[in-house]
């Protein structure tokens, strides 16, 4: 909703379908709710997930230090933010063997050294492209 | 006669390492995700130089189709498609890697890709130039129609709540707003932020959306394997599908080729499209609707026949009028020009033995990337029954850098995992990601196909868009398409009320 006043600025016709899109989210939201509040079987193939958020913490944690390992880049480079993450990870993932894990992910990066950054170039241990 | 010599020549030593090369290189590219097929065309494309004009066609035309087929490895195994034709494969795919049966989801994927890629070369072969003027006719109506009928898949992939399906592919289409208007020139929603004026790059958001997703997913049984059932018979691997599941598979591998082949053709709509259009009739034609979703073979043989489909059927336009269809195909138009080629009737007739014997050679490449996936995949199997612990970190290492390759901007990282976060929780409440992939895919199109009506219709809009035979057969569709999925899910209601085991929710 408060997108809409924003699309005001668009030149000519620039503005007509982005406001068609956003009235649709309105109303569907409006129909969601709506029928929320109507009692109805639950159906059994409803959507990908469970419900049930008790068990977040581990993705969240991961997806945290997926974050920090990304942000990190552009300051220390690739592959030292890469291995930062994957001792981040022995732990959030409660890794049972965590030798072989780390094997397992010195491999990784090894194969992503030479398909990525021998075979196909791509600049993985510039700082600077990452925004440092 | 002459077409026995473009077959023999397809035979000769120089032509047959190109297919093996392209199809090889191909697969690996597909199967990681972030690498596309445009990506791989492109890097091959300076080794071609040295190459004769037709094993330098042939390797860039196997590395294509072998690129589409090749998503469909981490689309089923690990639930993180390698392209993004290949997402609609993840759904059914997954699911039948998680009960232990990968074998029979990349053996219905490597049939259907190979007799999708047939369907498109005998398209290129016989139909393509009657074909291509039909593509002609399609105007910026005609687009918006094709356009809205595909938002209408929407509501039979939101997997049995129509309404957060329309939902996530709003959301897809506002998305797809958001960046330049290429009209005006005015960033739309880019808020100041230099990143936002060229939009979302389609490619983080699927790898976000997909991929992260799901090692956030796995996180939550970090001890457990992919595959949940353990397979009673390894050695029973086969090649081909077994007589009970081609029978199964039949009907929908004839109409989704189809589907793919009609779509490659139209400029602009690739594989993600095709596979998609096919999934959603798939799930219509079907019988048991409930099994999509869960395994259903149907539907990975609908996605994967129709998303190589695409791969030929999208050089028909290329090849007969000189217009690239897609991405791949423009860099496939470089190709040509670089070995002294031109587009156009000329191809057919003075270089018809270049144009013939990369046709024929591009049939041989789907046998040779089906024949090499399934040695590939029988190795690959064993990813399903490795600890989680360890499939998580690779996939997000290589969503970072698959997302990062593409520009090498770090904007596209970033995108792909605000996706991913939005992704767990959109599949964690019960939203599908797979209609916001379609409303992004689709919004362009919809949008340039909507506004360009606007300029050249005499007087009212409507009037314009319906007048128009085309039009008005994607008309009927889409309200087929809108009634069957409100029939579907009226029908699913009824039977979960009726129920023994139908809870009530307030």
């Amino acid at each position: 909703m408060a997108l809409l006043p924003y699309t005001e600025k668009f030149p000519g016709s620039a503005a007509d379908f982005p406001q068609l899109v956003l009235v649709v989210i309105v109303v569907l939201c409006v129909l969601m709710f709506a029928r929320s509040l109507v009692p109805s079987p639950v159906l059994t193939n409803a959507g990908d997930g469970d419900g049930d958020f008790s068990r977040i913490v581990r993705p969240v944690s991961a997806f945290a230090a997926t974050a920090v390992a990304v942000f990190a880049m552009r300051y220390i480079g690739f592959y030292p933010a890469v291995a930062g993450l994957g001792v981040l990870l022995i732990g959030i993932l409660g890794a049972k063997k965590p030798a072989m894990f780390t094997g397992a992910y010195a491999v990784l990066l090894v194969f992503v050294f030479l398909v990525f950054q021998l075979l196909l170039k791509v600049p993985l241990d510039s700082t600077r492209l990452w925004g440092g | 006669m002459d077409m026995l010599l473009f077959l023999a020549s397809v035979l000769e030593p120089m032509n047959l390492f190109a297919i093996l090369v392209g199809v090889v290189c191909g697969l690996l590219i597909g199967g990681l995700p972030g690498l596309t097929a445009n990506l791989g065309v492109a890097l091959l494309l300076p080794v071609t130089y040295s190459l004769d004009v037709t094993a330098a066609l042939l390797m860039l035309m196997s590395l294509y189709t072998s690129a589409i087929y090749g998503g469909s490895f981490a689309a089923i195994l690990l639930g993180a498609p390698g392209t993004s034709a290949s997402a609609a494969t993840a759904i059914d795919g997954f699911q039948l890697t998680r009960k232990g049966e990968f074998d029979k989801a990349i053996r219905i994927a490597t049939f259907s890709s190979v007799v999708g890629g047939l369907a498109s070369g005998f398209a290129l072969l016989i139909i393509a130039p009657p074909l291509s003027l039909l593509s002609l006719k399609f105007g910026p109506a005609e687009y918006f129609m094709l356009a809205v009928f595909g938002l209408t898949i929407i509501g039979t992939l939101s997997s049995g709540n129509i309404v957060k399906g329309l939902l996530s592919g709003a959301l897809g289409l506002f998305i797809s707003v958001i960046g330049l208007d290429l009209d005006s020139g005015f960033p739309r929603f880019a808020f100041g932020m230099r990143e936002l004026v060229s939009g979302f790059n389609f490619i983080p958001v699927v790898i976000g959306l997909f991929s992260v997703s799901q090692a956030l997913f796995m996180c939550e049984n970090v001890h457990g394997t992919i595959q949940q059932n353990k397979t009673a018979n390894r050695n029973k691997w086969r090649f081909l599908p077994t007589f009970p599941e081609f029978r199964e598979i039949r009907t929908t591998l004839a109409r989704s080729s189809l589907i793919g082949v009609f779509v490659g053709i139209l400029p602009g709509a690739g594989g993600d499209i095709g596979s998609w259009v096919s999934y959603n009739e798939a799930r219509r034609f079907a019988k048991d609707k409930s099994q999509f979703g869960k395994g259903a073979i149907v539907g990975i043989a609908a996605s994967e026949s129709a998303n190589n489909a695409v791969t030929g059927s999208s050089l028909v336009p290329l090849l007969t009028l000189g217009i690239p269809g897609s991405a791949t195909a423009a860099i496939l138009l470089g190709a040509l020009i670089i070995h002294g080629l031109v587009p156009g009737r000329t191809l057919f007739t003075d270089h018809a033995n270049v144009t013939y014997t990369v046709i024929f050679g591009f049939m041989l490449a789907n046998l040779v990337m089906g024949v090499i996936g399934m040695l590939i995949a029988k190795r690959m199997a064993l990813v399903a029954t490795v600890p989680q612990t360890f499939i998580v970190p690779v996939i997000l290492v290589l969503s970072i850098v698959g997302s990062y390759s593409l520009g090498n901007n770090i904007f596209d990282v970033y995108t792909m995992l605000g996706f991913g976060l939005l992704g767990y929780f959109m599949r964690k409440t019960g939203f599908s990601p797979a209609p916001l992939i379609l409303g992004l895919i689709l919004g362009p199109i919809a949008e340039t196909g909507f506004r360009q009506s606007l300029v050249l219709a005499p007087s009212n809009v409507l009037f314009y868009i319906m007048e128009r035979p085309i039009s008005m057969v994607l008309l009927a569709l889409t309200l087929l398409s809108i009634v069957s999925a409100v029939r579907s899910e009226w029908r699913q209601m009824r039977a979960a009320r009726d129920g023994d085991s139908a809870k009530l929710k307030p």
